[in-house]
């Protein structure tokens, strides 16, 4: 598999989770200010950048092939199950779509109550918890790569890509198709999360048609991912025979 | 720490699913059915899909 099969969902997932911790950050800095916002910031950044280099290098030296693939696998079967899952339910209004204008509300009104130490905390707790899933995403991807530096860069090229449109537009996003990302990123993250389970478990030739088997897996979950809100949409719940 | 488990889980409905098809995968691919394993996983992983974007 193509590296560049592996760089494109870094970058998507990466840069849904930066704009979230984006819109923290920015919140934050009405009341304490850009440099110390920024500089809670990158302390997190600085935290995160350290877990990706240590447990992606332990990963690479500690674990048999098998193992590791296996490992991946897991991993990638929980992250995309989960966003799947939520963009389906968004897709069908199941769940209200995230706003990025309400959070940045929120945050701002949590921080009226607050203390400048408990903003820095803020900052540095959002930019942690939303950069744990893109770590998630680079050590299990940059395993798999044949050079996962590159996929860092990809989640380092989106968090720049973020900081550069927040720059210009010093509001919280409200345009960007998070839904759409999600249910592309999840449906690919799924995807090579069976992919990867499966081969570790039965073998190379666990795959009935061999490598094609990855495509067919992401068509598969895009579809019946649309499928299911379409029909959600059609059929409320609490109404199956409408 | 509460947070830090769901972030990287999910949460216990999205670690229950994930420990049943992997569970499934491998008591076919034990049982000799690597090719029904291939086709029942990713059935089984929509249909928690299903059940998951209901989920309260």
């Amino acid at each position: 598999m193509s590296d560049w099969g592996l760089y494109l969902p870094a970058f998507l997932a990466a840069a849904v989770e930066w704009v979230e911790a984006f819109t923290i950050v920015l919140a934050v800095s009405l009341s304490i200010g850009w440099a110390r916002a920024a500089g809670a910031a990158a302390a997190a950044l600085a935290l995160l950048g350290v877990m990706t280099a240590v447990t992606g290098g332990v990963l690479r030296l500690g674990l048999g092939l098998v193992w590791l693939q296996g490992a991946i696998g897991v991993f990638l079967l929980l992250f995309g199950a989960r966003w799947l899952a939520k963009a389906v339910a968004r897709q069908a209004g199941l769940k209200a779509r995230h706003d990025e204008a309400a959070e940045f509300a929120a945050t701002r009104a949590a921080l009226a109550r607050g203390e400048r130490g408990a903003a820095w905390l803020i900052a540095f707790k959002g930019v942690l918890l939303e950069g744990l899933e893109v770590w998630m995403i680079v050590v299990s991807l940059g395993v798999k790569a044949q050079h996962p530096l590159g996929v860092a860069a990809a989640a380092l090229l989106a968090l720049l890509a973020v900081v550069a449109a927040g720059a210009v537009l010093q509001a919280p996003f409200h345009r960007v198709p998070e839904n759409a990302i999600k249910f592309v990123v999840g449906a690919m993250i799924l995807a090579g999360g069976t992919f990867w389970t499966h081969e570790a478990l039965g073998g190379l030739a666990a795959w009935p048609i061999g490598d094609w088997s990855l495509p067919a897996l992401f068509l598969f979950y895009l579809l019946g991912g649309f499928g299911l809100a379409a029909w959600w949409r059609r059929h409320p719940l609490g109404n199956p025979a409408a | 720490m509460k947070a830090m488990f769901t972030m990287l889980t999910g949460g216990w409905r999205t670690l229950g699913l994930i420990a049943l098809a992997v569970g499934l995968d491998l008591a076919l691919e034990a049982g000799g059915r690597p090719f029904i394993a291939a086709l029942l996983l990713p059935l089984f992983l929509l249909g928690g899909i299903a059940w998951l974007a209901r989920a309260p």
